[in-house]
């Protein structure tokens, strides 16, 4: 009788006991991240891989896309494995590999994806960033996409330069011109033919990011007629050279206009606000977010943006490495303060190294928790440093803006994780996540919490802005309280998480009001809506 | 061969013991001069022809923790020295730093109780001893004993008279990291009247100030960490950042672009 009542205990009403359950295999996604290991401790092999999670055929339900390394030292995929891949989600619980009818196989060394309708036809393109080639790739609307890179002009290669080592990459609207932007996220300057050898304790390691030059990122704006233009120099964010890890977008300061936070690795970080007239200034020293409240600038990997202590404005969680303590920046009146210690993230943090992050509400109680994917930055970590190389994954539970290790089960054994994507991907209204290890097939954890509150998913389609709604901010009045985020798929680390709304409502079965606050202005406002179900709204002409 | 080699040659020459008691020497001399390389060299010499001398292997390996780039090989000489000498408390202490220093944690935290049984009435080993006990353990994440081992060590300290302030300090960031943070302030007020000369006691304490918007506390508790932190580049640069934005908002705006100007040229 005793045993019985003790889940209650830890429930309570409306809070749920987060679990998830490990379903990769079940599911069909056989897809091994492959980085094309030499042996000679090239950098670009720690460093891969993203994941995005996207609805590509409209279907209703969330698809996977991953994203492969290559051989070394060709940089290409020169036999089968190294292909990145697509899955349609049939939605009973499996996967189909579409990557062949897709034509998204890809090609050079990946590493990260973004994802967004840049022609606003309603079907999600992909951007895929690598070592020695980006590919975007159009989305033809009947299931498979075309290579239109060299046609669009976005090809992560700064006028009069080569093509240098890109990470990662993210679609926003800048400039509120009703179409996508893409920010491409750079790290370092590197070429195999002169990669310095590292030795740590006498044995062969991955180099600190100090033996290489940094790169300055790349910004395209979206012509609207299936064309980019760089604006890197003339935007401003080409001036900055950083080792950039991972991007993030919010309207920070609630002007209207969408800024980047980028995280960048033993390098200040970035924050880039836009002034509304196609420029942006770097603004992290003066806000409190280049480095962390010890004068430290970080070994930044991951990055999300988004409102974790419920007062409407956008805070910013980063992941880093063993040691850091990953940062937990509150955004405040006057700029952010570093809340890492209060929040308690100092010490659920501080012997973890991770790179996928997201701000997510698994249990719906109305408090976003956080999810790291963790593994350690060298394959040989045991040997160099008496550290495990695989790591288990976290969630931290968020109880009105303070942490506690959520003790998740289900989430599987260690691994040398990296990216993450977030989506509801069985239609539950719970968010799962879809996460890559190295060398390794992906997990799919869905989430099995119960006990969790309502909840609210909200598909937006933008009409004047952009057709996906990125940069457009929901608030939800619902049960006498507040809940703010935002439309984005650029979440985390190299990777794309579904750009519908998520919410967790707590005890209350109806939002009393839920407001929307386009990008480039227009605010649409639902009331008396019913709870545990997608909410599509289109943007009023 | 040059002439300290030749002079040593003729030392190993000697009885084992004369050889050891003049190694020791001449290690210690070679350290002085800053010629750590050398004094491991002179040690690793007498070794050969007293290979049990448990001086020697204690000093080889003392040698080398401090050299970041070898101090794994410090394993071999501390291991070697606690085999030999079980009831040598600083054996086990060097090599519980070994431990410490190359995450094995559970060794760290087993050599440091080891030699704190063999040191019960040495203040500065309990010290020493408990903060790498507590610093260990918190990496384990054993929270209760890491408190209790660092609450021992600052009362070792207290007792001496507060004078390695780094390891109370540690405390202090043990327990603001647990977000504990009037214990932590109680400790900092201390370190500030005990250690006025130690710049983070009076970071902390500015931002501690700047937590609760007592602007004109952080600036000036936030000036003297700036002029106590000397090349710390760190702790520098904390400073500087909790001025910029506290005189910023002090409507000292001359100020704080001087801090930020600071910030911006010193930025990686």
């Amino acid at each position: 009788m005793i045993l019985l009542l003790l889940p209650s205990l830890f429930s309570g009403e409306g809070v749920g006991f987060i679990r998830f359950e490990e379903t990769a295999a079940k599911a069909g996604l056989s897809f091994r991240l492959q980085n094309g290991q030499s042996g000679q401790r090239h950098q670009i092999e720690t460093m891969v891989g993203g994941v995005a999670a996207l609805d590509y055929d409209r279907d209703g339900r969330i698809d996977l896309f991953f994203v492969n390394g290559a051989r070394i030292p060709s940089l290409l995929k020169e036999r089968q494995g190294f292909e990145n891949r697509l899955y349609h989600n049939e939605g009973n619980g499996r996967f189909l590999d579409v990557t062949v009818r897709a034509g998204v196989a890809g090609e050079g060394y990946g590493m990260g994806v973004a994802v967004g309708d840049f022609d606003n036809d309603g079907f999600p393109d992909l951007y895929v960033a690598g070592v020695n080639r980006n590919q975007l790739l159009r989305n033809r609307g009947d299931g498979t996409f075309e290579d239109v890179t060299a046609k669009s002009g976005a090809t992560g290669i700064a006028p009069g330069d080569r093509k240098r080592w890109a990470v990662g990459a993210g679609f926003f609207d800048y400039d509120n011109d009703g179409d996508l932007d893409l920010f491409v996220l750079q790290y370092v300057d590197w070429q195999l033919e002169k990669e310095p050898v590292c030795v740590s304790n006498g044995v062969r390691a991955f180099c600190h990011p100090n033996s290489y030059r940094p790169l300055p990122n790349l910004l395209y704006r979206n012509n609207g007629d299936g064309t980019f233009s760089d604006v890197s120099e003339t935007s401003g964010i080409g001036r900055l050279p950083g080792k950039g890890m991972g991007v993030a977008f919010a309207d920070y300061d609630g002007d209207g206009w969408t800024d980047i936070f980028v995280s960048n690795d033993t390098f200040r970080n970035f924050l880039f606000r836009n002034k509304g007239d196609g420029t942006f200034a770097e603004a992290a020293v003066l806000m409190g977010v280049a480095f962390n409240e010890h004068g430290k600038s970080m070994a930044g990997m991951g990055v999300d943006f988004r409102d974790v202590d419920n007062d409407g404005r956008p805070d910013i969680v980063q992941t880093g490495m063993v040691g850091d303590t990953f940062p937990l920046y509150r955004n405040g009146v006057s700029g952010f303060e570093d809340h890492t210690s209060a929040s308690g993230l100092a010490a659920l943090t501080a012997r973890l190294t991770a790179w996928g992050v997201g701000l997510c509400d698994f249990d719906n109680d109305g408090w976003k928790d956080l999810f790291t994917a963790n593994g350690s930055i060298l394959d040989n970590a045991r040997e160099v440093e008496n550290l495990p190389d695989r790591l288990p994954l976290k969630v931290f539970r968020n109880q009105a803006g303070r942490f506690t290790d959520a003790g998740a089960p289900g989430m599987g054994e260690a691994r040398v994780h990296r990216g993450a994507a977030f989506a509801d991907f069985d239609g539950d209204g719970r968010i799962d996540v879809a996460v890559s290890a190295l060398n390794d097939v992906p997990k799919l954890l869905l989430n099995r919490t119960t006990g969790g509150g309502h909840w609210l998913l909200v598909d937006l389609e933008g009409t004047r802005s952009n057709r996906d709604g990125l940069g457009a901010v929901v608030t939800v009045t619902a049960g006498g309280r507040k809940f703010t985020n935002h439309a984005t798929t650029s979440v985390g680390y190299l990777s794309a998480s579904d750009r519908r709304v998520h919410f967790g409502l707590g005890t209350a079965a109806r939002a009393e009001r839920v407001e929307i606050r386009w990008p480039g202005g227009g605010r649409q406002t639902l009331e008396n809506v019913a709870a545990d179900r997608v909410l599509k709204v289109k943007q009023q002409p | 061969m040059n002439w300290p080699g030749i002079v040593y040659a003729l030392i190993l020459m000697q009885s084992p013991q004369v050889a050891e008691t003049q190694a020791l020497q001449a290690a210690r001399d070679a350290e002085q001069r800053g010629e750590a390389a050398r004094a491991v060299e002179i040690v690793r010499q007498a070794l050969v022809v007293n290979p049990k001398s448990v001086e020697l292997l204690k000093t080889e390996g003392r040698l080398l923790l401090r050299d970041p780039g070898r101090s794994a090989q410090a394993r071999d000489p501390l291991t070697k020295a606690v085999a030999l000498a079980p009831a040598d408390g600083e054996a086990h202490y060097y090599l519980s730093q070994w431990a410490c220093l190359h995450n094995m944690d559970a060794q760290c935290i087993s050599e440091a109780r080891h030699a704190l049984r063999l040191a019960p009435g040495n203040v500065q080993a309990q010290l020493q001893l408990n903060t790498l006990i507590g610093l260990a353990s918190e990496r384990t994440g054993d929270a209760a004993a890491a408190d209790a081992a660092f609450r021992a060590s600052l009362v070792a300290n207290q007792k001496l008279g507060l004078p390695d302030p780094l390891s109370a300090y540690q405390y202090v960031s043990f327990l603001l990291n647990r977000a504990k943070d009037a214990e932590a302030q109680a400790i900092v007020l201390l370190l500030m009247q005990k250690a006025p000369g130690f710049g983070p006691a009076w970071l902390e304490r500015a931002k501690w100030a700047a937590r609760k918007g007592q602007a004109a506390e952080t600036a000036r508790m936030a000036e003297q960490a700036l002029a106590l932190a000397g090349m710390q580049k760190e702790q520098l640069r904390a400073a500087h950042m909790l001025l910029a934005r506290t005189y910023f908002q002090l409507g000292r705006e001359d100020e704080a672009s001087k801090h930020q100007a600071w910030i911006e040229e010193h930025l990686n």
